[in-house]
């Protein structure tokens, strides 16, 4: 074996089939750290995202006190309002009597007199009546409003809750990320342990194998076509690291 | 034409002639009086003086000061009012009020509500024979207390 040219030595190599279990275990490593790396990206991931919710909610609770400090604000106004309104009202109560008295007292002078008396009496109660027609209307939207303003506040007080509670899941969910990531830094130990690689070494290896599969593909294709001798010439200085490990593997394996 | 107030109560409407009506005013607080009629609520302080009450309906907003002969009458239950100078009705006493005949209001007949005698014996410490108003009750509660205690009546 010693014997045989190097450019053939290589190619014997290269095509020689390899062992199914090592390759085998080889794929099964480099998934599984693959597929650690990803479950330990997307903890990762979730992690921050749960950061963000949580900082985002906290944002959204204080907008919602805020909005429920203006609620309540706004339903006191309304209330003193509203007060004001039924002052009102009663004012042009009051007023429609003084028209009616006016009116009265027109009624009891003597025909002629009292004529002055009842056409202000009848004015002013016209206007009176309808200043109370619209207090009342006032009066009546304003209890609307403050109807309205009631359901917001619950509102409000219901989307505090549901942002607390939200708050505590989203604290909950960035726990469960955190304990997620330090299994799969145990699990990360277990398998460097177990397996004696890393991702990276594992990594490093299936790019080279890649690179090798590359190399056996052209070398099947330049086959027949390009002198062997400038082949070897040619991948000569390229691969001769690669024959040396190759060809140490392959005294061991005969060993 | 006849001038005084009209007033709209659930029962109809009633005419009260301004030579009765005196005054309309916010009702004040009613004190009732045990063992009165039930149209009786009872008294009230307006326009600085002790008035009786009695009612024509259920609301009790408005209040009607009325002067019936010598004595003063407040009046309350009625929803609406209308002052002024109305033409008299087709038929009877009234006015007529959008083509309406309305009733004047039978103020004698309120204001003898009140004679004490024709209620409960619970009320007011009655006596028989002798008439009493809400106005007088007291002078004559008092005289027939100086009798049952012996003392001289004045």
């Amino acid at each position: 074996m010693a014997d045989e040219k190097p450019q053939r030595r290589l190619l014997r190599l290269l095509r020689r089939r390899p062992k199914a279990k090592p390759a085998r275990d080889s794929a099964d490593q480099n998934s599984l750290w693959i597929a650690h790396e990803r479950a330990v990206t997307s903890v990762r991931e979730v992690g921050e995202a749960t950061q963000r919710i949580a900082s985002n909610l906290a944002k959204q609770r204080g907008a919602v006190d805020g909005i429920a400090d203006r609620a309540r604000a706004i339903a006191s106004r309304s209330s003193e309002l509203s007060q004001s309104l039924r002052r009102v009202h009663e004012v042009f109560e009051r007023l429609a009597v003084l028209a009616l008295n006016a009116s009265l007292e027109g009624a009891r002078q003597p025909e002629g007199v009292g004529q002055p008396l009842l056409l202000i009496g009848d004015e002013v109660r016209s206007h009176a009546a309808r200043g109370t027609e619209l207090a009342r209307e006032l009066e009546s939207a304003f209890g609307d409003v403050t109807g309205e303003l009631a359901q917001i506040g619950a509102s409000v007080e219901s989307t505090k809750d549901t942002s607390h509670e939200a708050s505590s899941e989203s604290a909950r969910a960035g726990s469960a990320a955190s304990n997620a990531e330090r299994a799969l830094q145990e699990v990360r130990e277990s398998l460097r342990r177990t397996t004696g690689t890393d991702p990276e070494t594992m990594r490093a290896l299936a790019e080279a194998a890649e690179h090798a599969r590359a190399l056996v593909t052209s070398l099947g294709t330049l086959s027949g076509k390009v002198p062997e001798g400038l082949v070897a010439s040619v991948l000569r200085p390229a691969v001769e690291p690669l024959l040396r490990l190759l060809a140490y593997e392959s005294d061991e394996d005969d060993s | 034409m006849r001038g005084g107030i009209v007033l709209r109560a659930a029962s109809g409407s009633f005419f009260v002639p301004a030579t009765v009506a005196r005054e309309l005013r916010t009702a004040p607080e009613i004190t009732r009086i045990l063992g009165a009629p039930e149209d009786v609520l009872g008294v009230a302080l307006t326009a600085g003086e002790v008035v009786p009450v009695v009612r024509i309906g259920v609301d009790r907003r408005l209040l009607l000061l009325c002067s019936v002969q010598d004595d003063l009458l407040g009046v309350v239950g009625f929803e609406g009012a209308r002052a002024g100078l109305f033409p008299e009705a087709s038929e009877g006493l009234g006015v007529s009020v959008d083509g309406h005949d309305v009733p004047e209001l039978a103020l004698v007949e309120l204001r003898d509500l009140l004679v004490v005698d024709r209620w409960s014996t619970r009320g007011l410490g009655a006596t028989t024979g002798e008439r009493r108003t809400l106005r007088n009750a007291h002078v004559l509660a008092e005289s027939t207390s100086d009798r049952g205690s012996g003392r001289r009546e004045p």
